[in-house]
């Protein structure tokens, strides 16, 4: 079954179910709701009355009793059987309710019992995973715990000890939650290699894994742009330049920059569409991969951009369209990927010069569209240059239809 | 949802009278995402009719949150409680016994007016666990979004798209499995 075709019946069965006559009950179902209601009222006033009538109890008690001792012995034996049965009674709802308790309690102990022990399990790893990603970045203990991703890691565990994590434990996926953190501590060079060398961890969530990456990036720039700012020949800025985040220093506007270095091969690899990467997955269904991966084809593409966006910030300014390059980008991806570009953009129009130099940048400076055409289609970056060249002829707007059409 | 919020309010300072109007606005509501997570047919009324009292009871706690993602986890809650409760099941059961003749007669059941391929795919999602069915409930049939389905469900936005995921894939697979099973028999 097609991810269209399940799409269709889902929503068909909305329709259904909108349809459902499911009103005409309403009345009788508030009827008993206010009966309800007003016995609950009642309740309370009863329970006032009881109190009265306990206290009466107790006086009446009294005065059998005082009876009691005037009565003949017959009724004096069936006042005192009564008794008997009554206390029995009463005795077996007290070891009822103190049973009731001992299983409450007990189900509590090991409940905490059992939360304790995983808090202690994941306490030993968070602290492994932990020293693990500060030796990745090679920064001492100070600045480490600073970093933006680590400070929020840090609340989460934190936050594991609270109430809230505790009461909600037997609802918890342990291993969601510690795979979770996990995620959140990890170096964005950890984090391409567990994809690389195990990609089944994000087997079924390539993007959330690209989201993660990019927050990452996007945070340590932050908090490198500000250590920059303060101090140019800060340490921290020239280990980050020579570690993980492929700092340049750029003169012109003193902003920090980002560049593919030591891990770029790296890079390549998790996304290739000869190891299990991202792209591998589009080509194998990349319906499937659009649609099962949570978000519609155009969001897919749009987290792509937004990768682009975070690791090549500086092209992207170039980008002075950003809006229609989206749109366009859209289209262009689902076209290379049904291989029917050329038949479909072959549409009468101009498309203007400023226009057609941002498409030949793009390309040029696009890693996505790089490794669509070279790996996924097994392209040459010329060829995807002629298509874009060929899509020169048509109309940014006809353009921009045509994405929303496919879209659509 | 402005109307809701006023209404809240003076249920809040003690009018009762207005919570019949609320009742009757969100009573569908209630009782189709019951009969979605799996509430059956002849529990639909008792299960709706807790959740309204159960709402009425808690009214005066309810501050700020998204009223529906309110209403969404209460619902939730008593549809899992209605079934936890053995022995009102059993007490449910001899009812039934004794009103099984009039629910027939008086109920409509939402099942027969589903055609055949809805009623399948129903069953299907019926067949997802937990974990599954109730993003795939709230995500196709109550159009709320993932941050919303996060609420409502205590999780995570990433785990929501997550369990969305995997609960689409599992529900393509049960379906398939019976079309199987139909074209061999």
């Amino acid at each position: 079954m097609s991810h269209d075709n399940l799409e269709n019946r889902l929503n068909k069965l909305k329709k259904s179910y909108d349809k459902l006559p499911s009103a005409q009950r309403i009345e009788e179902t508030v009827v008993q709701v206010e009966q309800q209601l007003s016995k609950k009222k009642t309740r309370k006033w009863l329970k006032s009355v009881a109190t009265l009538a306990a206290a009466a109890c107790i006086f009446v008690t009294g005065g059998l009793t005082w009876e009691f001792v005037q009565k003949p012995k017959e009724e004096q034996g069936l006042l005192a059987s009564f008794q008997e049965e009554q206390e029995n009674e009463l005795q077996a709802r007290l070891k009822f309710e103190a049973m009731k308790m001992k299983v409450k309690v007990e189900k509590q102990r090991l409940s905490n019992q059992a939360y304790d022990d995983w808090l202690e399990r994941l306490g030993v790893l968070y602290t492994e995973w932990r020293e693990a990603a500060r030796a990745d970045l090679q920064l001492d203990e100070d600045t480490f715990s600073q970093l933006p991703f680590v400070s929020n890691a840090d609340s989460r565990y934190d936050s594991y000890s609270g109430r809230f994590y505790r009461e909600y434990f037997d609802r918890v996926d342990e291993q969601q939650y510690e795979a979770e953190l996990y995620t959140m501590i990890a170096t964005p060079n950890q984090l391409l290699d567990i994809y690389f060398k195990e990609p089944e961890f994000y087997e079924v969530n390539q993007l959330i894994f690209i989201d993660l990456y990019a927050e990452k990036i996007s945070g340590l720039k932050q908090f490198t742009q500000e250590r920059y700012e303060k101090n140019a020949s800060d340490p921290f800025v020239k280990k980050m330049e020579s570690q993980q985040l492929f700092v340049v220093e750029t003169s012109f506007d003193k902003r920090i920059g980002f560049e593919y270095k030591n891990n770029e091969s790296k890079f390549k690899n998790v996304f290739s569409a000869s190891e299990m990467g991202f792209f591998e997955n589009i080509k194998m269904d990349y319906y499937l991969f659009g649609g099962e991966l949570l978000y519609p084809f155009d969001e897919t593409i749009n987290t792509l951009l937004l990768l682009e966006k975070t690791l090549l910030d500086s092209s992207l300014k170039s980008y002075k369209q950003y809006e229609s390059v989206e749109m366009y980008y859209n289209f262009v991806v689902m076209q290379l990927l049904k291989g029917d570009l050329v038949d479909s953009v072959l549409i009468n129009g101009e498309m203007t010069k400023e226009y057609r130099e941002l498409l030949q940048r793009f390309e040029k400076e696009s890693v996505i569209v790089h490794v669509l055409a070279e790996e996924l289609l097994n392209m040459s970056t010329s060829t995807v240059l002629n298509f874009l060249n060929a899509l020169s002829t048509i109309t940014i707007e006809a353009a921009v239809l045509q994405a929303q059409s496919i879209s659509e | 949802m402005k109307r809701t919020n006023q209404l809240i309010e003076k249920i809040q300072a003690g009018n009762n009278e207005v919570y019949r109007e609320l009742m009757q606005n969100y009573y569908a509501t209630v009782q189709r995402f019951a009969f979605q997570c799996g509430v059956q047919q002849s529990d639909l009324d008792d299960v709706t009719q807790e959740v309204f009292i159960k709402l009425y009871r808690f009214m005066e706690k309810y501050r700020d949150e998204q009223f529906t993602t309110w209403l969404y986890k209460i619902t939730l809650n008593t549809a899992r409680d209605f079934y936890r409760k053995k022995s009102k099941q059993q007490e449910k059961l001899a009812r039934l016994q004794i009103q099984v003749h009039e629910q027939q007669n008086s109920a409509i059941d939402f099942l027969l007016q589903l055609d055949e391929e809805d009623r399948e795919l129903h069953m299907a999602i019926l067949q997802l666990g937990e974990n599954y069915r109730y993003p795939i409930v709230l995500y196709y049939f109550h159009d709320m979004t993932m941050p919303e389905i996060a609420k409502v469900l205590g999780l995570t936005v990433s785990n929501v798209k997550v369990r969305l995921m995997r609960a689409r894939s599992k529900l393509k697979k049960i379906l398939q499995l019976e079309e199987e099973a139909m074209y061999e028999s």
